[in-house]
């Protein structure tokens, strides 16, 4: 445990401490599209990866490495701190295509890289803490808010997260609190706490998604200072202290939160798709004539109709990741407020667009024959880590369609999200 | 064609409870659930249901079902089959598999061989159980007045406790093409192959392969018929010989019966799991009601019910066309035609659709990603109608276009001409 003095001592000089000050991005000149680009050749790298990846039961760090390397963390992170801030676009473009190589090392990847969003709204202090002095941030965000202990100058805490996607190679967590309050439901908060800090345990053992290592991670009596607590922004809608010009930063949390699952999502299925394609031009009908099942009538239909539900599943994500940025836009320049309405608009939105992912995995995964069910199948493993990713609980589209139009009405929602 | 058919009651095994009726056969599967649900880990562990469930089974009179009265069966119908397979299901979709994939074939064997063979394969004492595959995955050749069986079937569900195998196989003879034939085989001819499990689910439903190395039947153990399509046109010597229709009808429907109830079952056992998760959980947010008193939570339950009882219905009730489809064409009223054969199945697809559509709901509407964990039941219904669903059978776009060629093609024959 840490006390009150020795987190002040954390509190080092950073480059990036004064508004003057800012800590270089890696490669000055990179581009957008050089990134996607690096996105798209490691595809195949990835794939070779995947049962490893799923084995080891975590992000490999060779592939932490090289996605450190690529500048992929560095995607959405604030120039000031050493990052490239990349429009949201380019971001769920970079997640997919490496979800499409592999879903599990594109789910950390994207839950850890796309945090940068949702420290925004805490502190310029805990955000010049975080970066340090070299920029390397990678944070996932936990829910499942814990009780914590208000104590002088900060709140003491001891307890537990589960799904801690990225929790090995992460460099902080962002862990949700409830501070307790008179006569008033308790506040919801997020906590900046460092890899230090915590430890792991290994209670991640599912049907798929399987190399997340979306561990346990645990505290105990730890003391963490008022400036590393923000309000849990995602369910309540309030933005913090605006320390970025940028207004990408500035929004609301829960549609970017969807959209970071969704762009994993779209390329989960987007790689199942490409897997379908090998299988139509390599494998022949069971039954005489045997042609390549890429020769039948009824498999390019199969083919062509997903490819227009993957085409319509990736349009809609890409829409709402604009449409979040434009609203964050219109809120700082022409002080339109970014509603709570337009948020879960958002939401839904993406909700609706992995549905057409589901359904074109679907009909993929019916199709390819019973070998696909075997442990061992690649095929089989995109369509695990999909049934994985269809539980998470931002999924839940009855709920959030609901509370959408509960607010839509001028009613209160039933519950975040 | 004999326009009646009569039982011949001479020579008749009597089955172990000869009052026993298809109500208490069904019964007697919604009794067995709670011992289904709990063995399901150790089942899916094992690749099949325990000795322990075999027994009680064999003592329920499953393997019997449909199995004709001559040789010790119930002879029940096939909509009581379905019923009862979906029972099973309900408990344990892959014991289910495992069962109904074995347990149904004693049909097939007293459709499609002749007395003597089927005297022998339900021998002695009447009990009887067949694994089948149809795909042609060995040869047959002439051999000491018998058939040389050589070759490796896959995905022989309900192949740990049969008697006997069914399988497609490729005839050899000198100076023919490869002809297609179903072979009996007795389980003194072939081995079990270790090769059963490591799938995404129905791990319980005993699909390993079968070799056989040298394997010899004698010559009635083996028809010249295509498994999935068998000559129906002029009745069966085994529909004659038992006086029951039910044993003259086309094998795609049958099948797809098979596999339908048990998709049914499964769709029932994620709603019964889908209510105690709602019923123990509390709903997102503050101030937060049970789940299973929220809107929310309540709908999928209502629609998957709704799709459910959709499927069971479409269910028994093409079980039940099976066997007015069957005993018209017996009783020279109406030929059984390979598109009512088709017509029935595209059918049973859809339920088993429906089905799927149900459990997708339902995983998706319980399920948090802690509820997705190994070892939980929802989970395992997932994995087990997602495996299930990847079977050929299953494949209604696909048999789609098929069934309306054959339809279109019937009616011009009929018409006597072909559309201008």
């Amino acid at each position: 445990m840490i006390d009150a003095e020795q987190a002040r001592d954390r509190q080092r000089s950073h480059p990036a401490s004064t508004a003057g000050g800012a800590i270089p991005a890696p490669e000055l000149n990179l581009t957008p599209q050089e990134m996607i680009r690096r996105a798209t050749a490691m595809r195949h790298t990835l794939r070779d990866r995947q049962a490893a990846t799923e084995a080891e039961g975590r992000l490999l760090a060779q592939t932490n490495e090289e996605f450190i390397n690529a500048g992929f963390y560095r995607v959405v992170q604030p120039r000031r701190f050493g990052g490239y801030e990349f429009d949201l676009t380019t971001y769920v473009r970079v997640m997919s295509e490496v979800a499409r190589g592999c879903p599990s090392s594109g789910w950390v990847l994207a839950l850890t890289s796309g945090h940068p969003i949702i420290l925004a709204d805490h502190s310029e202090q805990a955000q010049i803490e975080a970066y340090g002095n070299d920029g390397e941030y990678r944070c996932p965000s936990l829910g499942s808010p814990i009780p914590v202990q208000p104590v002088p100058g900060g709140y003491r805490v001891s307890g537990f997260w589960d799904f801690a996607s990225g929790c090995d190679i992460a460099t902080h967590i962002m862990a949700s609190g409830l501070i307790a309050q008179e006569g008033a439901a308790p506040k919801p908060v997020l906590m900046l706490i460092d890899r230090q800090d915590y430890s792991i345990v290994d209670n991640w053992n599912m049907l798929g998604m399987q190399g997340t290592g979306s561990r346990r991670v645990v505290v105990e009596n730890l003391f963490v200072p008022e400036h590393r607590v923000a309000p849990l922004a995602m369910w309540v809608g309030a933005a913090g202290d605006k320390v970025h010009p940028n207004p990408m930063y500035n929004g609301r949390k829960a549609g970017f939160f969807m959209i970071e699952g969704g762009a994993v999502l779209m390329g989960t299925a987007r790689g199942m798709l490409d897997l379908y394609d090998e299988l139509l031009r390599n494998k022949p009908m069971r039954f005489a004539p045997k042609t390549k099942l890429m020769e039948h009538h009824e498999f390019q239909h199969y083919f062509g109709v997903a490819q227009a539900l993957m085409d319509n599943a990736d349009a809609a994500l890409l829409k709402a990741a604009q449409d979040y940025m434009d609203a964050c836009t219109a809120q700082s320049e022409q002080g339109v407020e970014f509603s709570e309405e337009e948020d879960r608009r958002i939401f839904l939105m993406v909700q609706q667009a992995t549905r057409l992912a589901f359904e074109a995995a679907d009909r993929l995964f019916t199709t390819a024959g019973t070998q696909t069910g075997q442990s061992t199948s690649m095929f089989g493993r995109y369509y695990r880590d999909l049934a994985i990713q269809r539980t998470h609980f931002t999924q839940q589209m009855d709920r959030t369609a609901v509370n959408f139009a509960r607010i839509h009405f001028g009613f209160a929602p039933l519950s975040p999200f | 064609m004999v326009s009646t058919l009569k039982k011949n009651m001479a020579g008749y095994m009597a089955p172990p409870e000869p009052g026993l009726t298809a109500e208490t056969l069904i019964a007697r599967a919604v009794a067995l659930r709670p011992a289904l649900l709990e063995g399901q880990a150790a089942a899916e562990e094992r690749g099949t249901y325990s000795p322990q469930m075999h027994k009680a089974f064999e003592e329920a009179g499953f393997y019997r079902t449909l199995q004709p009265q001559r040789y010790g069966g119930y002879e029940f119908d096939v909509p009581t089959f379905a019923r009862m397979v979906m029972e099973v299901a309900r408990g344990c979709p892959g014991s289910a598999w495992c069962l109904a994939l074995s347990a149904g074939h004693a049909l097939n064997v007293a459709q499609l061989f002749g007395e003597s063979a089927q005297t022998e394969a339900f021998g002695v004492d009447g009990h009887f159980a067949a694994a089948a595959r149809a795909i042609p995955s060995g040869t047959a050749t002439r051999a000491d007045g018998g058939w040389r069986l050589e070759g490796t079937w896959d995905y022989c569900s309900g192949v740990p406790y049969s008697t006997h195998v069914m399988v497609g196989v490729r005839i050899i003879e000198e100076g023919g093409a490869p002809q297609a034939a179903v072979a009996l085989v007795p389980r003194s001819e072939w081995k079990m192959l270790d090769n059963w499990g490591d799938f995404i689910g129905m791990r319980a439903s005993g699909s390993n392969s079968v070799e056989m190395h040298s394997a010899w039947i004698p010559e009635h153990f083996l028809v010249r018929e295509d498994f999935f399509a068998p000559n129906i046109s002029q009745g069966t010597e085994g529909a004659r010989l038992h006086g029951n229709p039910m044993y003259a009808g086309g094998t795609l429907g049958f099948f797809q019966t098979e596999i339908s109830s048990i998709m049914v079952g499964v769709g029932f056992a994620a709603l019964d799991e889908y209510e105690n998760i709602i019923r123990a959980r509390k709903a997102f947010g503050p101030n937060a009601v049970l789940q299973s008193e929220h809107p929310d939570y309540q709908r999928p339950y209502g629609i998957a019910l709704g799709k459910l009882e959709a499927a069971r219905h479409a269910v028994v009730g093409a079980a039940q066309e099976y066997m007015d489809l069957a005993r018209l064409s017996m009783e020279g009223k109406r030929t059984y035609l390979r598109s009512d054969d088709q017509r029935l199945q595209a059918g049973l697809q859809h339920a088993a659709q429906l089905s799927f559509e149900a459990v997708d709901m339902l995983y998706r509407a319980s399920a948090t990603s802690a509820a997705a964990k190994n070892g939980t039941r929802m989970q395992r219904y997932f994995r087990d109608i997602s495996m299930a669903r990847t079977n050929p059978g299953l494949q209604f776009e696909l048999k789609a276009a098929d069934l309306a060629r054959q339809l279109f093609a019937e009616r011009d024959q009929r018409q006597g001409s072909k559309q201008p």
